[in-house]
C-alpha cells in the first residue's frame, strides 16, 4: 500500500476561480482519511487531484515519494469510486469489474479469479452476468466497489460513494466500506459532504471550506477541540451551539452576559478568556452538554424557553429560545417538557468552546490542549 | 380519491375509441400504397389497369419477379445499392461519431466556428450546390466511380449525424470517461470500449436513416454516373421501367417490393434504438 502528500496544493479554473488553496495534507500508509465539508469547499476537486483526472496547477503531489503531477490517471495506481458509479451500462457486472484488468492486459485465469474474490467478498457473486441497469442502487455500489477492489491499487479513492442511496442502505453500506478497510489494509481517501459518514468511517478527516483546509486531525479531535467555529458547527449532529455574549470581570471571576443571563466562568475557563474582558466571543456548547434543570441556579444556569420538542426515543432534542439566541440540547428520554414552558439549562463548562468573533478561531486552545 | 362514474368511464372509452379510429385510419392511409404496390407486383400490367383498386391479385402471378430481376440490369443496382448504402452508413457512422465525440466532449479553439458552419450547411438546399460538387468531384477525379457517389451522398447527410453525436455525448456523465481513464484506457480506447458502444441509440437511428436515403438517393447517384449507368443504384435504375412509348408497372412495382425488403430488415434490427435515439436518451 501506499502514502499520500499533499505539498501546498492548489486549483485555479478558468477565470482565476481558485477551488483549492495551499492543501497539504500527509496520508499514511493503510489510513482511511476523509475529506468532508459544504458544496464547493474543494473537497472532490482535491481528490481528483490525487486520481489525475484534474490538472494540479500549484503544489506538489507525491505517491509513495513519487511526485506523480504529471503522471496520468493510468499510471497512478489508484483506483476510484464515483458518486453515480459510473458503470460501464453496455458490460455486464463481470466485464465491468475485469474491465481494467483487460486493459491492461492482464492473464485471462488471472482476470477470473480477482473478479471472483471480489464478487465473493461483496457478495454480488450472483449478479455477475447482470448489467447494470438491473441492479438495484446498493448492488450497483457494491459493483463499483468491486470493481475497484479487483485492481488492488495502491489508493483507494472515494467520490461521495453512499450520497445517492436511501438513509437505511447508506448506513449498511457505510459498515461494509469501513469493514472492507479492514480486511484490505489500504490506503483509503473518501470524500463526504455528510459528517456523520466522516465521523464514523475516518481514520483522519479533513475539513475543508471555500478551497482552504479548515482543520486536520482525527474524528474526536476535531468533535472535542475544533480549530475554529466552522468546524465546530459543521462536526456533530445536531450541531454546537453559539452565542455571542460580553465577557465581564467581577472581583476577579470572568463571566459571559448574554443579556438575558449571566454565567460565571469556572477559574480554569475564566483564565483563558482573561485578555477578552470588555470584549465580544462566541460561546459554544454541544447540546449533549447542556443539562436540563427545572430550577434557576444563580450565575450558572440558561433561562430559555421551550420551542419545539423532538422525541427520538433513546433522546430528546429540546430547540430552546433566549432572548437573543435559539439553541439545542440533548435531554433524557423521560422528562416531560411542552412548548413553552420555561427551563434552564446547566453548561459544562469544561466542554465550552470560546471563539473569537472577528477571526472565529477558537480561544485559547493551547491551553486547554495542556 | 373520487370513484369514477359511469358517466365517465363512457367518456373515456368514447375518448380512446376515436383516438383509435383516428390512428387506424392513418395506418391505413400510410399502408396502403405499399400494400397496393405488393398486390400490384402480382399482377399483370393489363390486370394493374383493368382492376386497380381490388387488392387481390386473380391470378396470382410471378413473372414480374422474375423480369424485374433478370432485364434491365436491376439485380446490379440491387448489388450496388448495397454497396452504396453500406459504404455510406459505415462512413457516416465512423466519422459522425468521432467527430461528434471530439466536438460533444471537449474545449478547443475554433469550435463555435466549426458548429455555426456545420449548422450553416443543414439550411443551404442540395440542390444549390450540385454543380459545384459536380465540379470539384471531377476535378478530383471522382466522377463515375463508386467512391465519388458515396463520398458527395455522405457529404449531404454527415452534418445530421454529427450533430446528433453531438447531442448525445454532451449528455454522457463525466465520469464515464474518469472511470475510463483510471482503468487504464487511452483516449481511442475511451472511445473505442466506452464512448461508442454507449452510443447505440444514436447509432442506431443514424443506421435507419442513412440506410433508407442510400436506398432512394436519387439525385447524386443520377449525376455522378451519366457515363457509366451500370454504377446506378435502385432509386436511379427503377427509371429503366418506364420507357418513352410504354413502360413496364408491374415489373417495376416488383422491383420496388423487392427493393423495400432490405430496409425493412435494417428497421426491424435497429428499431428499438431509433425512438431511443431521436428522443435523446442514453444513461446506464
Amino acid at each position: 500500500m501506499a502514502t499520500v502528500s499533499l505539498k501546498n496544493i492548489g486549483k485555479v479554473y478558468e477565470g482565476n476561480v481558485r477551488a483549492v488553496d495551499n492543501a497539504n495534507i500527509e496520508i499514511e500508509d493503510r489510513e482511511f482519511v476523509v475529506f468532508v465539508g459544504p458544496s464547493g469547499c474543494g473537497k472532490s476537486t482535491t481528490l481528483r487531484m490525487i486520481a489525475g483526472l484534474e490538472d494540479i496547477t500549484e503544489g506538489d503531489l507525491y505517491i509513495d515519494d513519487k511526485r506523480v503531477n504529471d503522471i496520468p490517471p493510468k499510471d497512478r495506481d489508484i483506483a476510484m469510486v464515483f458518486q453515480n458509479y459510473a458503470l460501464y451500462p453496455h458490460m455486464t457486472v463481470y466485464d465491468n469489474m475485469a474491465f481494467g484488468l483487460k486493459i491492461r492486459k492482464f492473464d485471462k485465469e488471472d482476470i477470473k479469479k480477482r473478479v471472483d474474490q471480489a464478487a465473493k467478498i461483496l457478495d454480488i457473486e450472483e449478479l455477475l452476468d447482470r448489467k447494470p441497469k438491473a441492479l438495484s442502487g446498493g448492488q450497483r455500489q457494491r459493483v463499483a466497489v468491486g470493481r475497484a477492489i479487483v485492481r488492488q491499487p495502491k489508493v483507494f479513492l472515494f467520490d461521495e460513494p453512499l450520497s445517492n442511496l436511501d438513509a437505511k442502505l447508506r448506513v449498511q453500506m457505510r459498515a461494509e466500506i469501513s469493514s472492507l478497510h479492514n480486511r484490505l489494509q489500504a490506503t483509503m481517501v473518501y470524500v463526504t459532504h455528510d459528517q456523520v459518514e466522516a465521523m464514523t468511517m475516518a481514520d483522519k478527516i479533513v475539513v475543508l471550506k471555500d478551497g482552504l483546509i479548515q482543520q486536520i486531525g482525527s474524528p474526536l479531535e476535531l468533535y472535542n477541540d475544533p480549530a475554529n467555529r466552522f468546524v465546530a458547527g459543521f462536526i456533530g449532529s445536531p450541531p454546537m451551539n453559539f452565542m455571542t455574549v460580553d465577557v465581564t470581570e467581577e472581583k476577579g471571576k470572568v463571566y459571559i452576559d448574554e443579556g438575558d443571563f449571566k454565567l460565571e466562568i469556572p477559574k480554569e475557563q475564566g483564565d483563558i478568556l482573561k485578555d477578552y474582558v470588555g470584549k465580544q466571543v462566541v460561546f459554544g456548547m454541544r447540546p449533549e452538554d447542556l443539562d436540563y434543570h427545572e430550577e434557576e441556579m444563580k450565575d450558572q444556569t440558561i433561562k430559555c424557553n421551550v420551542g419545539v420538542i423532538e422525541p427520538l426515543g433513546a433522546e430528546i432534542h429540546v430547540y430552546v429560545n433566549t432572548a437573543k439566541h435559539q439553541a439545542i440540547a440533548r435531554v433524557g428520554p423521560n422528562v416531560k417538557l411542552q412548548v413553552g414552558d420555561t427551563i434552564y439549562l446547566l453548561p459544562h463548562f469544561e466542554k465550552a468552546v470560546f471563539f473569537d468573533l472577528e477571526t472565529e478561531l477558537a480561544i485559547g486552545r493551547e491551553q486547554r490542549r495542556q | 380519491m373520487a370513484k369514477a362514474t359511469g358517466g365517465d368511464y363512457l367518456r373515456r372509452l368514447m375518448q380512446r375509441g376515436s383516438l383509435h379510429a383516428v390512428l387506424i385510419l392513418l395506418c391505413i392511409i400510410w399502408i396502403y400504397p405499399i400494400v397496393w404496390m405488393v398486390s400490384a407486383s402480382f399482377k399483370t400490367n393489363a390486370q394493374m389497369w383493368n382492376n386497380s383498386a381490388g387488392l387481390i391479385p386473380d391470378p396470382l402471378q410471378l413473372d414480374n419477379y422474375v423480369r424485374a430481376w433478370t432485364t434491365s440490369n436491376f439485380s446490379i443496382y440491387f448489388l450496388n445499392t448495397v454497396i452504396f448504402a453500406v459504404s455510406v452508413v459505415a462512413l457516416i457512422v465512423f466519422l459522425g461519431s468521432t467527430s461528434g465525440y471530439v466536438l460533444g466532449r471537449f474545449k478547443f479553439p475554433g469550435k463555435r466556428l466549426i458548429m455555426v458552419l456545420f449548422i450553416g450547411t443543414t439550411v443551404v438546399p442540395r440542390a444549390t450546390t450540385i454543380i459545384p460538387l459536380f465540379q470539384l468531384a471531377d476535378m478530383l477525379g471522382l466522377l463515375n466511380n463508386r467512391i465519388g457517389y458515396t463520398l458527395a451522398y455522405t457529404s449531404k447527410t454527415l452534418i445530421i449525424a454529427i450533430l446528433l453525436f453531438i447531442g448525445f455525448y454532451i449528455g454522457v456523465p463525466r465520469e464515464m470517461e474518469d472511470s475510463g481513464a483510471i482503468d487504464g484506457c487511452n483516449f481511442w480506447q475511451q472511445f473505442r470500449h466506452i464512448m461508442l458502444p454507449l452510443a447505440k441509440p444514436i447509432i442506431g437511428t443514424v443506421t435507419i436513416l442513412n440506410t433508407i436515403g442510400a436506398w432512394k438517393a436519387f439525385m447524386i447517384p443520377l449525376v455522378f454516373t451519366f457515363s457509366r449507368p451500370n454504377l446506378r443504384t435502385l432509386g436511379v435504375g427503377m427509371y429503366a421501367f418506364v420507357g418513352e412509348f410504354s413502360s413496364d408497372w408491374a415489373a417495376m412495382a416488383a422491383a420496388a417490393s423487392i427493393s423495400i425488403v432490405p430496409m425493412m430488415v435494417v428497421f426491424l434490427l435497429f428499431q428499438r434504438y431509433f425512438i431511443e435515439g431521436l428522443a435523446g436518451a442514453v444513461k446506464g
